[in-house]
């Protein structure tokens, strides 16, 4: 089973996407699953996790309800307001909700993550028995690796391997720390639109090794830098000698235990 | 210098160099390819706007590593626009040699490449000398390429790169065929002399010594046609085809070790295998020269 565990839909005309300017503004337009189901066809893919792109409950539950409509979708990582009260908020959402994620590192306070009306909402992540996407970049490693350590119980998810720079000692440093803490896995995701996508690929898998690594495209921002065909090769090219087993987990087990998919059916 | 068999493939034509190439087509080319023997495989992040290397990279994942060379090259990266692949710009700086060798080995699917070429610097010297050289040397020292060089459609700047650099190979195209020797002045006995690889390229120069009409990717002029009509004529008399004569006339050559072939069917493949492989007789060459 191949699972890309990471995605988006959006339709701009519909709600704002804030950041969708500057280098990210040929993404400004719709992009629906009537998009992307020829490329998993085409590439062989059982199904997807579609990931949240703004931070809203509104958009959570449109995207709850596309997976209940898109057989491919085999999960949501949704957006809850952490600081607020996340017991309640979970309750009402209906659906493959399989993880929760905020976009932290669009965040001023390169600690957001650790304040304190943030902490208590990711234990409640935690005990729902959903995984945290940590959405950072090497300024906000730190805070990251701290909250790992104070949540052991908690599954966290390395989205795009935390955005590699050009300048990768600190980088390096921080993620290489992560890959050190048992409950953080990674997602060889969003490579060739940072620095060095297939040297990131083979890096990420020997620190965390195939049974905490998870392959996913990033679709559509990965078409700013390369082709969707492209961000399943650059995860092939550091794949070349291991097992076929060890394969089996980053194209598609490592999501399936991570996000508990099985649990949701697989229904591709 | 790696074994790169005396017949290499060349895929530009895989993506579309002259006339579309569907995947099927394409997988089927170096399917043939590797059944015929061929072990060397050169493309380029240019070609099809990587194109070509996925092509490629697909074809050879179930290939094991070892079994086959690749090389690609460096010196233009690709970056789309908003609807799609806008195309491929010159950039030879350290950092964008680093880094387009990097997304093609993520478009190939491959962990390393064998060979590594800065890609017509022809406008871009001084750039390609201070950026993208010293950034494939430090790459070849940690061991992730094998070699390295230049790959261009002129003799006299390779010359200069082989004077000026520590490069191990040069990939010649269309500049020491059968037609146009101009790298039999200087650059193959420099390289012969300094034990640098010539990879020759462009054998049939653009196609007009295959029965076609383009010279240098475009429509050939009346005194190359001309001249092309002589050899033809020559090689007949000797009973060869003057496809033949091209395919083999570059590695007669001691430096040459390698002659790239670019097609566009499984059937060029074999035909281009055919062609190497025949004897020609000894006094076809004296009389080519």
């Amino acid at each position: 089973m191949i699972v890309d565990a990471h995605q988006h839909f959006w339709d701009p005309a519909r709600a704002e996407y804030p950041w969708m300017t500057g280098a990210f503004a040929p993404l400004h337009r719709r992009f629906g699953p009537s998009e992307l189901e020829p490329l998993l066809r085409e590439y062989a893919i059982d199904g997807t996790v579609v990931v949240q792109a703004r931070p809203s409950l509104d958009e959570t539950r449109e995207l709850l309800e596309l997976a209940g409509t898109t057989p491919f979708v085999l999960g949501v990582v949704g957006w809850v307001d952490l600081a607020g009260d996340v017991t309640a908020q979970l309750e009402r959402l209906e659906g493959p909700l399989v993880g929760v994620r905020h976009q932290v590192h669009d965040e001023p306070d390169h600690d957001w993550l650790l304040r304190p009306d943030v902490q208590p909402g990711i234990a409640v992540v935690g005990e729902a028995g959903l995984a945290y996407d940590l959405l950072v970049r090497t300024r906000e490693l730190p805070a990251a690796l701290e909250t790992a350590r104070r949540h052991p119980n908690t599954t966290f998810v390395l989205d795009h391997v935390a955005k590699r720079p050009r300048e990768d000692a600190a980088w390096a440093a921080g993620v290489h720390a992560l890959a050190a803490t048992p409950n953080v896995v990674c997602k060889l995701s969003g490579l060739f639109t940072e620095w060095a996508p297939a040297d990131t690929a083979a890096r990420a898998l020997e620190w965390f090794g195939p049974e905490r690594c998870m392959f996913g495209s990033d679709w559509p921002v990965c078409l700013l830098a390369c082709e969707y065909q492209d961000t399943l090769s650059v995860v092939e090219s550091a794949l070349g000698k291991l097992s076929a087993s060890e394969r089996a987990h980053v194209l598609g087990e490592t999501a399936a235990r991570v996000y508990s998919l099985d649990r949701q059916g697989t229904r591709a | 210098m790696i074994d790169t068999g005396r017949l290499g493939l060349g895929t530009a034509p895989l993506a579309g160099l002259y006339e579309p190439v569907d995947d099927d087509t394409a997988r089927r080319v170096v399917d043939r390819a590797l059944e015929l023997g061929i072990r060397y495989f050169d493309t380029a992040p240019y070609y099809g706007s990587g194109l070509a290397e996925r092509r490629l990279g697909t074809a050879l994942r179930a290939v094991p590593r070892d079994r086959v060379v690749v090389s690609t090259k460096v010196g233009r990266l690709l970056r789309p626009g908003a609807s799609g692949w806008t195309g491929a710009y010159f950039d030879f700086s350290l950092d964008a040699t680093l880094r387009s060798l990097d997304e093609s080995l993520g478009r190939l699917g491959l962990d390393r490449v064998d060979i590594a070429l800065v890609h017509d610097p022809d406008d871009h010297y001084e750039e390609a000398l201070a950026g993208a050289l010293p950034a494939l040397a430090r790459l070849r020292e940690e061991g992730v390429v094998r070699a390295i060089g230049a790959g261009m459609n002129q003799a006299e700047m390779l010359s200069r790169f082989v004077r000026e650099t520590d490069i191990d190979c040069v990939l010649v195209a269309g500049r020491w065929t059968v037609l146009d020797r101009s790298a039999g002045e200087e650059l193959l006995p420099l390289c012969e002399e300094r034990g640098v690889a010539v990879i020759a390229g462009g054998v049939f120069n653009s196609g007009v010594l295959a029965g076609g009409d383009t010279f240098d990717y475009e429509r050939a002029p009346n005194g190359v046609v001309a001249r092309v009509e002589q050899l033809r004529e020559t090689s007949a008399r000797h009973g060869v085809s003057l496809p033949a004569a091209a395919v083999q006339f570059p590695l007669r050559h001691a430096a040459v070790v390698s002659v790239l072939v670019g097609c566009r069917t499984a059937e060029e493949v074999a035909e281009d295998v055919h062609l190497a492989g025949l004897e020609l007789p000894p006094a076809l060459w004296s009389e080519l020269g």
